[in-house]
């Protein structure tokens, strides 16, 4: 009994002492490692690659308060796949690449009208990327955006996460798509993926305001600032700042607060599919060309209903046109039927034909001026 | 009282306890002479108190000068007892007893001299609002002070002696109508066995109680404070004061009592719920957070965020060891400063503790030798570990994160929830005097004091 104990303590002993030899194959010090903070990819320039990954690694800071700006190194390889690039670049790094604090995944638009799925695998695949990537379709190309360092961008922050994790700036404008939302809507049938489309200008500014949607084997639709707003409003339940009402002589901005939008089929044999689709939106007026009178508020309702009917139809009319679904019609039909192996064919010959039925319920809480 | 009187008249039974006493200088064998009366004290002079000595033994038999009435006057002393056999007789003789002889039969008297029964202030347990003076030294001041916080007829007090070298006198006292029986029966059996051959204090005798050899948590208390023994006598539990000891032991306790600070009963709810919620993050922190540094800077930091990652990875530069070790190091060194503060005398303790921590803090980080998040995580862990109520739990806790950082050393994030993992699973395991350490009793305070009147 005293001998075996005697003999774990010493092995246990023997152990701590080895402990500072311990060279494990995990144990990575954080000063050994180079965070990786924005990963692009560009089509490859050279003859017969395919792809141009850049990398954007931080470099630590190890005083905040003596820096001014942040300092970057880009390693850029060409390479058939993503894989064998990335694995090039590891030598080219005397650290471990770390890709854990990665959050932008920069995509040249020119690589988007092509078959995605391959792309993605790596970055979906690899543990230490995280699917809470932001994908983001990136102009004139990834690296340029990534090289972009802004004028605002204090050290120790990095300027592109602010606009997506909605911590920063919060417009209805800006798409915020995850790397896990990118693919799941990617491939599901019936629903289109939208990214947001950053564009890098000269090398100091970003503006993040357009969308840009997928969908497997159709062309990449890109929408206009209008469509975009209304997207985010409509599906991410974006709010905020700017709805243009421009009806009966009367020109002015709405500020809304809520906007919920609801849908529902209804289909009648031998009538053509609608789908009625609510909107409701709360909020106020920003600003007018005219006096506004608070008694007539149901009238300023009714013209901003007008037209805000009118731009819905008009997106989904267009988005239909060109087959692409972001608002997920077709995800929306599939999930409310009875599942047979004809709902799929029925669901895309149903949105192909479908006819939107909008109805728009705006309440204006005020005019936005005292009398 | 002539050389040749005394040796003539010593009794024989006094005679024969003389002889085996040691022929120490303060054992004084003192005969008494008046007229027709005569009598003898035997007694060892620095245990006895030599004036009340004299006002209740000596000055009456020379007032009385008749044996007779002086026997029957010791017979009826308040505190006079039975001769018991041989072998106890010398230990209270040795113990501040006074053997009497007087016409033919003998007494045995307590004169103790009191130890020092002066209250000092709580050192050990401050708090703001309660009571400031701590227990004494002297067993029977303690009880007194017990007896007088809590004026119950159901609160017994037993009185026993150890078995050991000093013969130190403990006194198990409970509220007969509230205790745990189970653990009264077992605190009573662990003492009858007690096989230790010197208990000077307390903590000595608590650490003794438990069937485990190695021991890291403690199964008990150890508090100076009158305040916390009455509220734990009111909730069931067994008080063991020892003589020459100024603190008692509370027993049997669960973990969630180490964790109460007497404070907490003197402010008002959300006040008391804050402070308690206070301690317990402090117990996590200083528990956790050095084992965190080393997970998260070694093994997985995409658990935080990028601007902090940056900037940990950032005052890393240039330290020239792994995190652990910088870890390790900036740990002992705080333990030490913890340890010397301890010990050195109070006006040399604060100068201390600015030297070593703030200069030698930020030589550290200067010399690159250590990173300046490190150095607040062991700032942190060094305040956190004040917070926790009972000074034995910070030890402990003090063991623990060594432990943890070994753990998270070798598995990284994963080590430390295991680590953690298997301190729990060792609290699970203990139990103190047949109550089950982890228990949470989910009680009101107003119905935990209130078990007396179930």
């Amino acid at each position: 009994m005293k001998s075996i104990r005697t003999a774990s303590m010493l092995i246990a002993l023997i152990m701590i002492f080895l402990l500072p030899i311990l060279s494990g194959c995990s144990y990575k010090g954080i000063d050994k490692r180079s965070f990786v903070v924005g990963i692009g990819v560009d089509p490859g320039e050279e003859p017969g690659k395919k792809f141009k990954v850049t990398l954007k690694i931080a470099k630590p800071i190890s005083s905040l308060k003596a820096v001014t700006a942040n300092e970057y190194a880009y390693l850029t390889h060409e390479s058939d796949s993503v894989a064998e690039a990335i694995r090039y670049l590891d030598t080219k790094a005397d650290k471990v690449l770390d890709f854990s604090q990665a959050k932008i995944l920069a995509l040249n638009p020119d690589l988007l009208s092509q078959e995605l799925f391959d792309l993605m695998d790596y970055f979906v695949r690899r543990g230490d990327i995280q699917l809470l990537l932001y994908v983001l379709a990136a102009k004139p190309s990834a690296e340029e955006v990534l090289r972009v360092q802004p004028t605002l961008e204090a050290a120790g922050e990095n300027s592109l996460y602010n606009y997506f994790d909605e911590t920063g700036t919060e417009s209805p404008f800006v798409t915020t798509t995850f790397l896990f939302e990118f693919r799941r809507d990617y491939d599901t049938k019936g629903l289109s993926t939208v990214l947001p489309i950053v564009n890098g200008v000269d090398g100091k500014n970003f503006t993040v305001n357009h969308g840009l949607v997928l969908k497997d084997g159709e062309e990449p639709v890109e929408l206009n600032l209008l469509e975009t707003k209304l997207y985010n409003s409509l599906k991410k339940n974006a709010s905020g700042f700017g709805y243009q009402i421009n009806n009966k002589g009367y020109k002015f901005t709405l500020t809304f607060d809520r906007i919920k939008m609801k849908t529902k089929f209804l289909l009648k044999p031998g009538e053509k599919p609608r789908v009625l689709v609510k909107i409701k939106a709360v909020g106020v007026v920003n600003e007018s060309n005219k006096v506004l009178q608070l008694n007539k508020l149901n009238y300023y309702n009714k013209i901003s209903e007008e037209e805000i009917t009118e731009q819905v139809k008009n997106l989904f009319e267009d988005l239909q046109e060109k087959n692409v679904d972001p608002f997920g019609f077709g995800l929306k039909y599939r999930a409310t039927r009875l599942h047979t192996d004809r709902v799929l064919d029925d669901s895309k010959a149903i949105y192909s034909e479908l006819e939107f039925d909008v109805k728009v319920v705006i309440q204006l809480k005020s005019v936005g001026a005292l009398q | 009282m002539t050389e040749k009187n005394k040796t003539q008249e010593l009794p024989i039974f006094m005679k024969t306890i003389t002889g085996v006493l040691p022929a120490s200088f303060d054992v004084l064998h003192v005969p008494l002479a008046i007229e027709n009366a005569d009598a003898h004290l035997l007694y060892v002079k620095t245990v006895v108190d030599g004036s009340v000595l004299q006002q209740t033994i000596i000055k009456p038999f020379y007032e009385m000068t008749d044996a007779t009435k002086f026997a029957a006057y010791v017979k009826g002393m308040p505190n006079r007892i039975e001769i018991p056999a041989t072998d106890e007789l010398l230990t209270l003789l040795v113990s501040g007893f006074v053997l009497v002889y007087v016409e033919d039969t003998y007494s045995l008297l307590e004169v103790r001299r009191l130890g020092n029964t002066e209250r000092g202030e709580t050192i050990a347990e401050t708090t703001i609002h309660g009571p400031q003076l701590a227990l004494s030294e002297d067993l029977e001041t303690n009880i007194s002070i017990v007896r007088q916080n809590y004026h119950q007829v159901s609160l017994y007090v037993e009185s026993q002696q150890l078995n050991d070298k000093g013969n130190t006198s403990i006194a198990i006292i409970y509220d007969e109508q509230a205790v745990n029986l189970e653990a009264l029966r077992k605190v009573k059996e662990k003492l009858d066995f007690l096989d230790e051959p010197l208990i000077q204090s307390a903590g000595e005798l608590a650490v003794r109680l438990t069937n485990r050899r190695f021991t890291l948590f403690p199964t008990w208390i150890v508090t100076e404070r009158p305040d916390r023994i009455v509220y734990n006598l009111t909730g069931g539990k067994v008080i063991i004061l020892v003589d020459n000891s100024p603190f008692a032991i509370v027993l049997p306790v669960v973990f969630v009592d180490l964790m109460v600070s007497m404070e907490e009963n003197y402010h008002s709810y959300f006040v008391s719920l804050y402070n308690t919620l206070l301690g317990w993050f402090g117990l996590m922190f200083c528990l956790v957070l050095p084992a965190l540094y080393v997970a998260v800077t070694a093994y997985s930091p995409e658990v935080l965020r990028t601007e902090l990652t940056l900037s940990i990875a950032g005052s890393r530069i240039g330290v020239p060891y792994p995190s652990y070790i910088e870890a390790f190091i900036m740990l002992i060194f705080v333990e030490l400063l913890t340890e010397a503060s301890v010990r050195l005398p109070r006006s040399i303790n604060a100068a201390a503790t600015t030297v070593g921590g703030l200069i030698i803090g930020t030589a550290a980080t200067e010399a690159a030798l250590a990173s300046n998040i490190l150095i607040m995580v062991i700032a942190i862990v060094a305040i956190s570990t004040f917070v926790i109520p009972i000074n034995e739990l910070g030890f402990v806790v003090r063991v623990c994160r060594l432990f943890l950082i070994i753990f998270t050393t070798l598995f990284g994030l994963t080590g430390l929830v295991s680590g953690m993992l298997l301190l729990i699973l060792h609290l699970t395991n203990l139990d103190s005097f047949g109550e089950p350490y982890l228990r949470i009793g989910w009680t009101s305070k107003r119905r935990e004091k209130k078990v007396t009147l179930k």
